[in-house]
């Protein structure tokens, strides 16, 4: 008997090892994300290519968009003239003049205000099934279960990725997700520029668990060393003349900086 | 057997009006099927030869139609013959022995010959019938046999010449039948419904008459109406109008019915429903389908964006589905603003705003009033402004000429100072203080967008 109920549990162990083994096979080429540090720690080296990619943040300003923006423009020249970005219930507006310095085609944007969260997913997926489409970014803040796996599902099915942010506390509710990102917070300094800390939640054919500093990319960093410069000059002159007692001492002009 | 002719129904009903509309809806399908559609006096005919190949022949054509006819919910007879006439003649023997009922099955199927078949089926029968019953004359080959001089001087050169063209002597000289330029059909029931979803049989039914109509024409359509008459209740209405619009043209049956429902889903019946009313306001030509390699490929389980759009404004309203514009403005929230999405219109690209310096990728609308400690802003703890100040400045004219008094006019004044701040837990913030014009009034703080 107890050799049986052994055999048994090897074989399964080993069932366990291969469906891994073949899971991790199975996984579709990836594309970067155009860091470095991001790259090494997924698996596949970038984003999944289909599936749900979901990021878990608590406000919006969590360096969201430089973590999205090189992919973007991928998909975007990918598809010449109809390389649409919907967002589904954005929790603001996207500053447009911004997102264009940026390199996305703000032209090709588009914003849904559904009106509840069973709407929102409705659109979602309705979204995936549009080749016009090149990325869908969604706000599912109360997102079910159910829609979620159907959400992943319909992803897989048109080899698509989708985007959904939803708030940190969903990371003790399991998840169908190809990967999961907790973005914690995004800490900024003009030495260090502009930090964000993540965590690696989930991801398929993969370790998780990581946890990860990234340096972004960010436009406003030369503006930010510019002006760590400029304080620095002014504090030396302040220190001269024993000036003090100003509100805003140490901050540099713009037009200075520039 | 190269005819086929059909009857709408086994008895035309009684009103005069109705019995026009079944004919009208049976020429209309049955020219999605073929254009050699004619109409004799109690029958539709096809001429089945040449487009039976394009059907996969004959018999499967035969058994498509069929099986489409009983979907539609019609049970129209059928006849077959070598011209128009034995067709009809052979539908109308069919039909008589099925309301006789007598021996029905085998009347039914079994075709009578040409010769055997009953003179008064012939197109003349009407003015000669009782004198060719009082000779007793029955059957065609019997007129037949007689000499063709004394038919042609006895009953008319016209006798000759329909019994020619029933036997296909004679070339049948009817003229086709064509699709209507306008399409509005009518489809009404007797028990009445209580909402719009129970009204999607008829709906469907209309709307697939819709695409064979769009289909023969070689059109598209871009707006349609649907018409509801109401039962008559005193605080509702008659009738009413749902107009729907696409706003790339489809002659697609299936992609007018989504966004047909997804314009029924949000409205409610004013009374129960009599009847449905579709008509078509706005066509336009259809494009020739482009024959790519890879089209079958890449379009497999997608559906075009533009209709999904038109859904969610359906359901939702136009506002829900926008884009974003810049606009030459000094203000940041000026700067861009929302319109509603619409096929065709284009955006052009924003331009730059370098004069404002680092800009957030999140706007905030309205800004937020920032609470501030010991005169610096406070946002989720307090903020450590990084960059700034960058000056924005606008003056609003409030014109007031009320009795042409110029005195009246005033102005705004409107001073912010730009920053870029960060916060311990927030990130960084693009805040602004807002400085005011009179002196003893504090300076205020707001928080304007994100840089994420």
């Amino acid at each position: 008997m107890q050799a049986s109920a052994k055999f048994s549990k090897t074989s399964s162990l080993a069932e366990v090892r291969f469906c891994h083994w073949a899971n991790r096979a199975s996984l579709p080429l990836a594309s970067g994300t155009g860091l470095a540090a991001l790259d090494a720690a997924l698996a596949g080296g970038g984003w999944p290519q289909a599936g749900v990619i979901e990021l878990l943040q608590d406000q919006p300003g969590m360096g969201e968009w430089q973590l999205l923006l090189p992919r973007l423009q991928a998909l975007q020249q990918a598809s010449p003239g109809q390389g649409q970005v919907a967002l589904v219930a954005p929790p603001h507006e996207p500053w447009i003049h911004t997102l264009h310095g940026s390199g996305l085609d703000t032209t090709q944007l588009l914003l849904l205000q559904p009106p509840g969260p069973q709407q929102a997913a409705w659109a979602t997926e309705q979204l995936l099934r549009c080749a016009e489409v090149a990325a869908v970014l969604a706000w599912l803040p109360q997102l079910t279960r159910e829609a979620l796996r159907r959400l992943q599902r319909s992803a897989r099915h048109a080899q698509r990725t989708v985007w959904i942010w939803r708030p940190p506390q969903a990371r003790y509710q399991p998840s169908p997700a190809s990967l999961r990102l907790w973005l914690k917070n995004l800490t900024v300094s003009s030495t260090h520029g502009a930090q964000l800390q993540l965590q690696v939640l989930k991801q398929l054919g993969g370790p998780r668990g990581q946890e990860l500093t990234l340096d972004l990319p960010a436009p406003w960093q030369d503006w930010l060393q510019a002006s760590a410069r400029q304080r620095a000059r002014w504090h030396g002159a302040a220190a001269l003349t024993q000036e003090k007692g100003h509100d805003l001492v140490g901050i540099a002009p713009v037009a200075a900086a520039a | 057997m190269t005819w086929w002719a059909l009857r709408p129904w086994p008895q035309p009903p009684e009103s005069q009006a109705l019995a026009q509309a079944a004919w009208d809806s049976l020429a209309q399908w049955a020219l999605g099927w073929t254009p050699d559609v004619y109409r004799l006096p109690q029958a539709l005919v096809l001429h089945v030869t040449p487009a039976a190949r394009l059907w996969g022949g004959t018999l499967a054509w035969c058994e498509a139609m069929q099986t489409q006819l009983h979907g539609l919910g019609w049970w129209p007879q059928l006849g077959a013959g070598d011209t128009p006439w034995q067709a009809q003649a052979r539908l109308l023997l069919a039909a008589a022995s099925c309301q006789s009922g007598a021996a029905q099955d085998r009347a039914c199927h079994r075709m009578p010959a040409v010769d055997a078949l009953p003179l008064w089926a012939l197109p003349c029968a009407a003015l000669h019938g009782k004198a060719w019953q009082a000779l007793g004359l029955r059957r065609w080959g019997q007129l037949r046999a007689l000499p063709r001089g004394s038919v042609a001087k006895r009953w008319g050169e016209a006798t000759v010449h329909a019994l020619d063209q029933a036997y296909g002597m004679r070339a049948h000289g009817l003229v086709r039948l064509q699709q209507p330029a306008h399409f509005d059909q009518t489809l009404l029931w007797s028990d009445p419904v209580e909402s719009w979803a129970q009204c999607a049989q008829p709906a469907q039914h209309l709307l697939s008459a819709m695409a064979r109509w769009l289909q023969t024409r070689q059109l598209q359509a871009q707006a349609c109406q649907w018409h509801a008459q109401y039962e008559t209740r005193r605080n509702a209405p008659a009738a009413e109008t749902v107009a729907v619009r696409m706003s790339q043209p489809s002659a697609s049956a299936q992609a007018w019915w989504r966004l047909t429902q997804s314009h029924w889903q949000t409205r409610q019946t004013a009374a129960p429903l009599l009847g449905l009313r579709l008509e078509v306001t706005h066509t336009q030509a259809a494009l020739a389908p482009s024959h790519d390699l890879w089209q079958g490929a890449s379009a497999a389980g997608s559906q075009p964006l533009s209709l999904l759009l038109d859904r969610m404004q359906a359901r939702w309203g136009t506002a829900a589905v926008r884009r974003l514009q810049s606009a030459p403005a000094t203000l940041p929230e000026a700067a861009q603003h929302t319109l509603p999405w619409a096929a065709d219109q284009s955006i052009p690209p924003p331009t730059l705003l370098a004069a404002l310096g680092p800009t957030p990728s999140w706007l905030l609308r309205p800004p937020l009033r920032l609470w501030e400690q010991a005169h610096k802003p406070w946002y989720q703890g307090p903020l450590q402004l990084l960059l700034g100040p960058q000056r924005v400045e606008q003056v609003h004219w409030a014109l007031a000429n009320a009795g042409g008094n110029e005195d009246l006019e005033a102005s705004v004044w409107l001073q912010r100072d730009y920053f870029v701040a960060r916060s311990e837990h927030a990130g960084l913030l693009w805040v602004y203080r807002q400085r005011c014009a009179n002196e003893a009034k504090q300076n205020r703080w707001y928080l304007h967008g994100w840089f994420a």
